[in-house]
Parts: structure tokens; sequence; C-alpha cells
């Protein structure tokens, strides 16, 4: 049983398994950045295009049965994902202007004098509420 | 590899979760509270077979992913809960 089991399993080189993993990484590198860059309040119907993206059918259908390439494709997903959540923690705590509570409602110190928000970057929500920012840099 | 990927996997789509299950208003609406969960439990669902086909036919990879599903987003509301906390923060939607 043991044997049959094994004999079934499809074997994946490693550059497969990079290309596995680095795809998952790239995928949930621009889900965080999507759900950023969302408009308004937080609805599922917003993450209906994420969801067909990181676990639709034309993904899975990407992987054979019984390979590690959907292991290594939800490792990527995974470091891609928190990756982009790490790096917003890092920056907002290697500078003046932010503290941990921009998670939550975005408040951040005003614009000083001598510095100014251009009108063309885009707006975002804060990372982890469906707060739209830049209300209170006026 | 394959249990490193459900975990992978389950742990982002829980953190989605908990990102849309938190961020409703308090008190929750039962309405909401149905339009809601019922499509989250559907999708993880959904999500849970695809790995259980993909494995042909491994239900504990399933389960470990609907597992990490919920301590994603369980994981999510505590990280919001402990900024919460630490800066005295209260709003209505965290």
């Amino acid at each position: 049983m043991m044997w049959q089991e094994a004999a079934t399993e499809v074997s994946a080189t490693l550059i497969q398994m990079l290309g596995a993993g680095g795809f998952g990484a790239i995928i949930g590198w621009y889900v965080y950045y999507i759900n950023r860059y969302r408009k308004g309040d937080v609805q599922f119907s917003d993450l209906t295009t994420v969801i067909g993206i990181i676990g639709g059918g034309a993904i899975i259908s990407l992987f054979p049965a019984q390979s590690d390439l959907f292991g290594a494709y939800g490792i990527g997903l995974f470091v891609g994902f928190f990756g982009y959540f790490l790096s917003l923690i890092i920056l907002v705590n290697s500078t003046a202007n932010f503290k941990s509570d921009w998670f939550l409602d975005g408040r951040r110190k005003k614009v000083s004098g001598d510095e100014e928000i251009p009108g063309a970057v885009r707006q975002t929500v804060t990372a982890m509420s469906g707060k739209t920012e830049y209300d209170d840099t006026e | 590899m394959t249990i490193l990927g459900s975990l992978g996997f389950g742990f982002v789509w829980g953190w989605l979760v908990g990102l849309i299950i938190g961020r409703r208003p308090r008190p929750f609406p039962w309405l909401s509270y149905l339009t809601t969960i019922t499509p989250l439990l559907i999708t993880t669902g959904s999500f849970a077979y695809s790995i259980y086909y993909i494995s042909t036919g491994n239900i504990t990879l399933a389960i470990i992913f609907c597992a990490t599903t919920l301590g994603g987003a369980l994981l999510h509301n505590a990280f919001l809960q402990a900024i919460r906390l630490k800066n005295g923060i209260v709003t209505e939607q965290i």
C-alpha cells in the first residue's frame, strides 16, 4: 500500500519548487497591496477577486496532484503576504512620523512646514482598517 | 512540504477572514453576521476541498488548513487588540 502511494507521487524539480514558491510570494505580496489600496470599508465582495487569485481553480490546476508544488506555493504566499506586513511594521517603527496605532486608524503626525504630500499620491486606507486616509493632514 | 503549504495558505486566508470579521461594526447585526460569515465559511470549505483534492484524499491537510484559517483570524484580531490596548484607542470598528 505504501509502495503504491509512493508510486503515484509526482516528483518536482528544485527549479519548479522555486518557481511555485516565487509565484506564491508575488501573489501574496500583491494580495496585501490590493487590500491596502482598496476603496472604502472592508466588504466580502472586495475580496472575491482576491479569493480567486489566491485559491481559484486556475491556481490550483497549475499544480499536479500529489506533488510538492502546492506546498511551495502556499509557503511563498505566506512569505509574500506577511513579508509586506513585516515591511510595513519595520517602516512604521523606523520613523518618528508614525506609531503602531497607524495600523488601527491611520493617525500620524501633521506634515511640517517644509514638507508636502503631492496631490497625485494615491490615497490609501490604513493597513488594517477601512478608514480613508489623509483626512487629518490639512 | 505540503503541510507547510497548507499552513501558509491557511494563515493568509485566515488573516483576511479576520480582517473582514474584525472590522464589522459593533454591535454585530445578525443579518450582517449571516451575510458575512456564510460566504466566508463556504469559501473556506471550498479551499479545504481543493487541498483535499490536490493531495488526492488527504483529509488531514484539509483539517490543518481550516484550523490554521481560524488561527490566522484570531491572530489578526489579537494583533489589533494588542495595539489598541497599548495605545488606549477605543474605536467602534476594532
